[in-house]
């Protein structure tokens, strides 16, 4: 009995001590648990707090205002006005529930004016696209309910419901339910969702109310990354004069141009800066773009922003100063304006340049066009567009003969007669269409004879014994080549070196007869834009020295204390791009021969200048070509480019003048052209019908 | 007659699972208000544990010759849902959480997990196994220890297999932990357990030291997937791993740390950390109310434990004592491993903080092996005079 209970014992006594076991694994395991909870929590719970408590600091950049750009007495062409400005700066991990919250607090105290679609199809700047995104970010846990019955309803993985999915399961009478305050909200919040993490946007900066700063100063506990500052934008005070040249700075919203992003994000640009997207304003962006303002951001563990404290106030750009003198650019443009009124046939525009030609400073530029009736700015086309100039290049005809050797001061005499050949056109200088004459250098410039011109090229092609006709012995490619090479060491067919972007640097033609090299040597083959003309114009003036002709002279700083334009911090040097290897004598010649066109009885125009209290000397042109303007079906009509250069004082020359009438009609015998350089030379020296004018400006 | 009554319920567990219905209720509002999560969350939890309650108290009334005649039927039923699920998975939640455990019911539009429920039918079918066989071994033999220990394995292993089937390595988990409970209890000699313990453990920290230095053995012979190494990375070393896993544990590790020793209060955070409101609500406890709230919950767990083992020494039968080890490793297995996540002591496995979690699947599963427990002692009446002193029957 004893011993069947004691087995029956053994047998059964494993469930006490093994469940005690057990108990006691048990005891152990929850003891670990409880060790390992004391020492995370207890020991160190300290460094926990402290890491959790860590506030990341970054620094945020600000932007400034932009540099403004003066003339060339120090007369504001662009400036910046100040505008007040509520902005953002998202934090690094903001949520949308959270700026939906934000935005919908701030529409309690700001209002941003807005259409949204659904009032206005065409005028909308909030889209039902943008109402959407803002009603889902308001309206989160209803949204998320939505879409889960709408997933299981229809049996869809959520996997695969995205975003843009999930947007239309918003309706329209959701967006049509929602109150002036709530659209506000979306307009704000839209704003808002456009800043990228850690960097500011703006919510209003147009005509926010000095309440609604301080309402947003006050509140500013409430509004996490909302704050008040100052925001600008461009101001022309001189209206739309030179606008075409001074180029644009995009947006806030268009930000970086898409093109350049990661070359101005290496430069440290944010997303949503403004930049100079064109001309001027994309040349000179390193200069004016200044200095951002540096703010101290602390960002907590959740990653919103608690704090910014300003450590660098930014510095605004430079300024640039211009070498336009905007009196002058006035006059011009009314010269230009005067010129454009009088115009016939397709004439559509007029350029007028002018360059100092001791260091290639544009004095003036005015292009005025008509666009569909209305007469737009067009300084843009001076450098843009190009013309078949005519007889306006024979000068540099000449000094290329010089220059080639074909003609030198003791022998430069050549038979003026008509030409013909075989196979070419026949040439004739338009005042001696059958004679026989003997011209000198400076007669054949004064009388602007083709046929001593097309001798000259015949020369470089090496042809000197001409008989009527033969076919032109001469290689056109090489000779057109060579002419081009001089050519180009006056600035016609090479860049100017202007400081401005896409400089358009003319057309040449497409060599396929000799012929067209006797042509070219009279200008009525090649095509130049206006400023290769004018930097032409004053290399002659100067007596060969080419300088790259520039807009800006000097880039200065802003006066701390009044904001106005401040001391002088890079002088720009001008820049010669070439010398022409020519005598001073023979440099002499061919202005003897252009003050003899201005002045003297030769030729066909009449002595323009002659009475004139300054000397001027100059060389018209008279290109028959074929309109290639904006008119489309007339395109490839033949038409007369009317243009004209020159300089002075005669002795010594500070201004170097282009006009160019273009699209006149073929045939024409009238004066445009004249009476604009005239009417330009008389505005810059103030003199005539200028006289007053300078008087009661200044 | 009321005194009587009275003490058919066993107060001890009613007031543990009481006290951890509170914490979790709270706990889970809590997170809802920290994390933006939908309120229903809250309500629909206290809705589940109603149904909990409700599971617990019917199961309750089942007196053991009932649950011993229905167990195989149980069994089966539980291997046939199983089965079932591996069809009839929620393909939304598959891809959302990459698990085929999950099942939708039409209409109320609930997601259920059978492994859960099915918990319960295993451990009832591995307890009436033991009984069984311990009553027709009375002598133990090293033969019959083997027998039993291969039956045990047996009936576990389809099981075991559907749950790896669906892809849920946690709840598979749980389903070893309850089989060697049960096998520990059963009585086995520790001859034949001392080495098996020993294998199994040897295999694990060959298995952890294959998965830092060699992973590729694992990945050709025995078909692992990169995000089950992942766990084990996680664990080793959360700050330098990059992968979600890790930001959840070093977010729940900064969460509790910073606790300290009395918490933040109530509903209090500082700290984002990804599923809190399941797998990760220790961090919520720990966070919110410190180290004092976390070892009291702990505490908690061990009153609960203690009361169950002491039904077991009350009632002193065999198939109840294997009913509750199997309950007691379902839920300590589950305390230990959430928990142990949680603080970076063990690898993160999708497992729920019993009572406290969200989670209808889990609570209910939870309730009903409480109520397996309670019946122990509810229907003890019956056996009061049949057995004396220390046996068990």
């Amino acid at each position: 009995m004893v011993a069947k209970q004691n087995k029956q014992k053994d047998s059964k006594s494993h469930v006490p001590f093994r469940l005690n076991l057990l108990f006691f694994i048990i005891f152990v395991l929850f003891a670990i648990l409880i060790i390992q909870l004391g020492f995370l929590q207890i020991i160190r719970g300290e460094d926990f707090k402290a890491e959790v408590q860590r506030t990341e600091s970054t620094i945020i950049q600000g932007n400034v205002p932009r540099g403004e750009i003066y003339d060339a007495h120090l007369k504001k062409i662009v400036g910046n006005e100040a505008t007040n400005a509520i902005i953002y700066t998202r934090g690094k991990n903001t949520e949308a529930k959270t700026m939906a919250t934000t935005a919908s607090r701030l529409s309690k105290i700001i209002s941003l004016p807005h259409v949204t679609e659904l009032e206005n199809e065409e005028k909308k700047d909030l889209t039902i696209r943008d109402l959407k995104d803002y009603y889902f970010a308001a309206h989160q846990e209803e949204m998320e309910e939505r879409i889960e019955n709408y997933v299981h309803k229809n049996k869809i993985n959520s996997n695969n419901f995205d975003y843009e999915d999930q947007l239309e399961l918003i309706k329209e009478s959701d967006l049509e339910r929602m109150h002036d305050e709530e659209l506000n909200a979306a307009a704000i919040y839209k704003k808002m969702n456009s800043a990228y993490a850690l960097s500011a946007v703006n919510i209003k900066n147009k005509d926010v109310t000095s309440e609604e700063m301080a309402a947003v100063a006050e509140n500013a506990e409430y509004l996490p990354g909302v704050n008040t500052s100052t925001d600008w934008e461009r101001v022309y005070p001189l209206d739309d004069m030179l606008r075409s040249v001074l180029g644009t700075v995009s947006t806030e919203k268009q930000g970086l141009p898409e093109s350049q992003l990661n070359a101005y994000l290496a430069k440290g640009y944010s997303r949503n800066d403004r930049v100079g997207t064109s001309l001027i304003e994309l040349q000179y962006e390193d200069v004016l773009r200044g200095t951002k303002s540096r703010l101290q951001t602390e960002v907590n563990a959740s990653g919103d922003i608690i704090k910014q404290v300003e450590r660098y106030a930014g510095e605004k750009g430079d300024n640039l100063v211009l070498t336009i003198d905007t009196e002058i650019q006035k006059r011009f443009d009314e010269v230009a304006l005067n010129t454009l009124a009088q115009r016939q046939g397709l004439n559509d525009s007029v350029y007028i340049t002018a360059i100092n030609p001791k260091n290639g400073d544009i004095i003036a530029m005015s292009g005025k066009k008509i666009v569909k009736g209305e007469i737009e700015d067009d300084a843009l086309g001076v450098f843009q567009n190009s013309f078949t100039m005519g007889s306006s290049v024979k000068p540099a005809t000449v000094l290329s003969g010089y220059l080639d050797g074909v003609i030198s001061v003791d022998n430069n005499v050549i038979v003026d007669m008509p030409l013909q050949f075989q196979g070419s056109e026949n040439i004739s200088s338009v005042y001696n269409r059958h004679g026989v004459k003997y011209l000198s250098d400076i007669q054949a410039l004064a009388e602007s004879s083709n046929v001593y011109m097309a001798m000259l090229a015949m020369r470089m092609g090496g042809y000197y014994d001409y008989k009527p006709n033969e076919f032109l012995p001469i290689d056109a490619e090489e000779t057109i080549a060579k002419m081009r090479k001089y050519n180009r060491q006056f600035g016609l067919g090479s860049p100017t070196g202007i400081d401005l972007p896409n400089e358009s640097i003319g057309q040449p033609g497409e060599v396929t007869n000799a012929g067209q090299a006797l042509f070219n040597a009279f200008g009525q083959f090649d095509t130049y834009t206006p400023l290769q003309h004018a930097q032409y114009a004053a290399t002659i003036a100067n007596g060969g020295i080419r300088y790259a002709p520039r807009l800006v002279r000097e880039i200065r700083g802003t006066n701390p204390d009044t904001g106005e334009l401040g001391a002088l911090k890079t002088k720009i040097e001008p820049k010669i791009l070439n010398e022409i290897n020519v005598s001073k004598e023979a440099f002499n010649r061919v202005h003897q021969s252009m003050w003899q066109v201005a002045n003297g009885s030769l030729g066909l125009t009449p002595a323009v200048f002659r009475g004139a209290p300054y000397t001027f000397a100059g060389k018209t042109g008279t290109a028959e070509a074929y309109y290639w303007g904006e008119n489309e079906s007339m395109r490839g009509t033949p038409v007369y480019n009317m243009t004209f250069i020159g300089f002075a004082p005669y002795d010594d020359p500070e201004i170097a003048v282009s006009v160019v009438v273009p699209y006149l009609p073929s045939g024409y015998l009238g004066t445009i052209h004249v009476e604009t350089i005239r009417n330009a030379m008389d505005a810059y020296f103030g003199v005539g019908r200028f006289g007053s004018h300078t008087s009661s400006d200044e | 007659m009321n005194e009587e009554q009275a003490s058919r319920i066993d107060y001890g567990i009613v007031l543990s699972v009481m006290l951890l219905a509170i914490i979790g209720l709270g706990s889970l509002h809590s997170t809802v208000v920290m994390q933006d999560l939908p309120f229903r969350m809250t309500i629909m939890q206290g809705i589940w544990y109603v149904l909990g309650i409700s599971a617990a108290s019917l199961i309750m009334l089942f007196d053991s010759e009932q649950l011993w005649k229905i167990t195989e039927y149980l069994y089966i039923a539980g291997i046939v849902i199983m089965f079932l699920t591996l069809f009839l998975y929620d393909r939304q939640l598959e891809a959302q959480w990459g698990g085929r455990s999950w099942v939708r019911i039409p209409f109320i539009n609930f997601t259920l997990q059978p492994s859960e429920f099915v918990k319960i039918s295993y451990i009832l079918m591995l307890a009436k196994i033991t009984t069984l066989h311990n009553s027709t071994y009375i002598h133990r033999t090293t033969e019959s220890d083997w027998r039993l220990l291969l039956r045990l394995i047996g009936y576990a292993v389809p099981i075991v297999a559907l749950n790896l089937l669906q892809g849920d390595l946690g709840t598979t988990l749980v389903y070893f932990a309850i089989l060697g409970g049960v096998i520990l209890i059963s009585g086995i000699q520790w001859k034949i357990l001392l080495p098996i313990i020993l294998l199994v453990f040897g295999l694990a920290a060959l298995a952890v030291v294959l998965v830092v230095y060699n992973r590729d053995i694992l990945k050709v012979y025995f078909g692992m997937k990169d995000y089950q190494f992942s766990r084990i990375d996680t664990w080793l070393d959360p700050y330098h791993d990059a992968s979600a896993a890790s930001y959840q544990l070093i977010q729940s590790l900064k969460a509790i740390g910073s606790g300290g020793v009395f918490g933040k209060g109530f509903a209090i955070s500082e700290v984002f950390v990804p599923v809190r409101e399941s797998d990760m609500i220790f961090a919520t406890i720990g966070e919110n109310f410190g180290f004092a709230g976390g070892s009291f919950l702990i505490f908690v767990y061990f009153v609960l434990i203690y009361n169950m083992i002491k039904v077991v020494y009350d009632t002193k039968n065999e198939f109840y004592a294997y009913i509750a080890v199997g309950v007691i490793m379902m839920i300590v297995f589950h305390v230990v491993e959430n928990i142990g996540m949680n603080i970076g002591l063990l690898p993160v496995t999708g497992i729920p903080l019993p009572f406290i979690s969200q989670g209808g699947s889990a609570l209910l599963g939870n309730m009903m092996g409480i109520g397996l427990i309670m019946s122990m002692r509810f229907h003890y009446r019956s056996y009061m005079f049949s057995g004396d002193g220390d046996k068990f029957h």
